[in-house]
């Protein structure tokens, strides 16, 4: 694990007196909404959170998807899931495609007022004859009954969905407010495996709101300029760890010393 | 710490990566905050367990011979059942250290005259399988297990691979191609490790993360 993780980073850190643009990436986003303490922690001091292992069947359904949809892309031709739920649209041929997939690059714009590069990798975008864009994104899980969007950490999905919305409007290009989930959901009840995981799939419209997106670029550009570090959301497991760990660390030296 | 000391391969993972976050778990209940749960996973493991179990009455599953592997499913059903179940599992109570070491084997097979090894599956979206050390630990420990439990074994472990195979397009599935990887168990040394981290809880030296902690790096590195 200790591979890919740096504890403390020297590259991509804030510094307020650069004139150099700060790239920040959707996930940093929403990093600082749900917490802005692990936030600064990340970006301004250059200690991010451990990270997990990664979750590569997940990356998988989103490679093969991706292959698909490529498919009547280059035939600018309706993908079945689009007759099956009505959407009038066809997968976008676009030059900078694969850029924008890429989670290297993505889609960015840089901001003038904070001179911040806000960047996020889509997994599609599609076109409608309106000549529309709708923001498309893979989720893939296994779970009894009907997937939705209606869980209350799926805000995260949400946020994800009018980023992508909002830095393709700055794109100057023409958004739909509706974007789409491509919702995969793991059969749990097939009988035999015979070497796959079949899925149901099912497309979620969602009508974005971006409106947020500038006004939070801008509170997220205060707390990186700040000097003070931000209080901890009350309920960041991550803070909450650290709190508990670093109290009950301290009790048991502080009894040891005494004992000895 | 009073009620039953429950330790498992991750716990004792856990053990050899900081001995710190070790404790705070298991005498403080304290857990490094944990990922989404990996749902793809589970639902292969499930999955594969139905197909094997379903298998198990005539001994044997293509994927076994293929490889010609020696050995057959283990045909104990309701023993094998109990060793899945989280509440029950293969287990081993030390009557000394009060505690007892425990996993849940996804399968067993049986390779005759008694000797049985642990069989378990792993699926990954990566296109090569890597036999991580904690995979080792785990078969080490279910090694250690099964002869705790009276059996013995061949010292070999049987870890079924299923691999995404990413060259075709979705099509509502996700294809697997297969791989066994046969590796060499030693459960010799788990018994002292096993001792060592129960003890461990109940020692009075002081205690700082491990180097490679990555949650002590993190947390040390917290300007608060």
């Amino acid at each position: 694990m200790s591979d890919y993780y740096n504890s403390k980073r020297t590259n991509n850190i804030f510094k307020p007196d650069s004139k150099i643009p700060f790239r920040i990436s959707r996930s940093k986003i929403d990093l600082f909404l749900e917490c802005p303490r692990c936030f600064y922690m990340d970006r301004r001091l250059g200690v991010a959170r451990p990270p997990g292992y990664p979750f590569t069947l997940n990356s998988a359904v989103d490679t093969l998807l991706k292959k698909e949809f490529d498919i009547h892309r280059a035939g600018k031709s309706k993908h079945p899931l689009m007759e099956e739920y009505g959407i009038d649209a066809i997968p976008f041929e676009h030059e900078k495609i694969d850029e924008w997939r890429d989670v290297r690059r993505g889609i960015t714009y840089l901001d003038p007022e904070t001179n911040l590069l806000i960047m996020g990798a889509i997994d599609d975008v599609w076109i409608n004859p309106q000549g529309e864009l709708h923001i498309v994104d893979y989720k893939a899980t296994s779970k009894n009954g009907e997937v939705s969007l209606d869980a209350p950490w799926q805000i995260a999905y949400k946020r994800q969905m009018e980023i992508y919305q909002w830095l393709f409007r700055k794109n100057n290009f023409k958004v739909s407010n509706i974007g789409y989930f491509v919702y995969c959901n793991g059969k749990t009840d097939t009988k035999a495996f015979d070497k796959k995981i079949e899925f149901d799939v099912k497309v979620i419209p969602y009508e974005g709101d971006d409106s947020w997106v500038q006004k939070t670029i801008k509170e997220l550009h205060q707390c990186l300029l700040s000097e003070e570090i931000p209080e901890m959301a009350e309920d960041c497991d991550y803070c909450n760890y650290r709190k508990a760990a670093a109290q009950e660390a301290y009790k048991k030296m502080k009894k040891n010393a005494k004992r000895a | 710490m009073q009620k039953e000391l429950k330790l498992s391969p991750k716990s004792l993972a856990l053990y050899f990566e900081c001995p710190l976050c070790f404790w705070l778990k298991k005498a403080k209940g304290i857990e490094r905050p944990s990922p989404y749960p990996f749902q793809l996973n589970l639902e292969v493991d499930a999955i594969l367990k139905q197909e094997f179990d379903s298998c198990r009455k005539q001994g044997s599953h293509p994927l076994l011979e293929a490889n010609n592997i020696p050995a057959k499913l283990f045909s104990n059903q309701a023993l094998l059942d109990e060793w899945r179940n989280i509440n029950k599992g293969l287990r081993y109570y030390d009557k000394e250290l009060k505690a007892t070491l425990f996993g849940l084997p996804d399968d067993i097979l049986d390779f005759g005259n008694g000797k049985l090894a642990p069989f378990d599956y792993k699926s990954t979206g990566k296109s090569i399988p890597k036999i991580y050390d904690r995979f080792q630990l785990q078969m080490d420990v279910y090694t250690y297990l099964l002869e705790k439990n009276g059996y013995s074994t061949p010292r070999k472990a049987i870890l079924a691979f299923y691999i995404v195979d990413k060259e075709n397009p979705f099509e509502d599935k996700l294809p697997f191609r297969k791989e066994i990887h046969i590796i060499e168990t030693d459960p010799s040394y788990i018994e002292n490790i096993f001792k060592e981290a129960v003890l461990f809880l109940k020692a009075k030296a002081p205690r700082k993360h491990s180097q490679e902690c990555l949650f002590g790096q993190w947390l040390k590195k917290q300007a608060l």
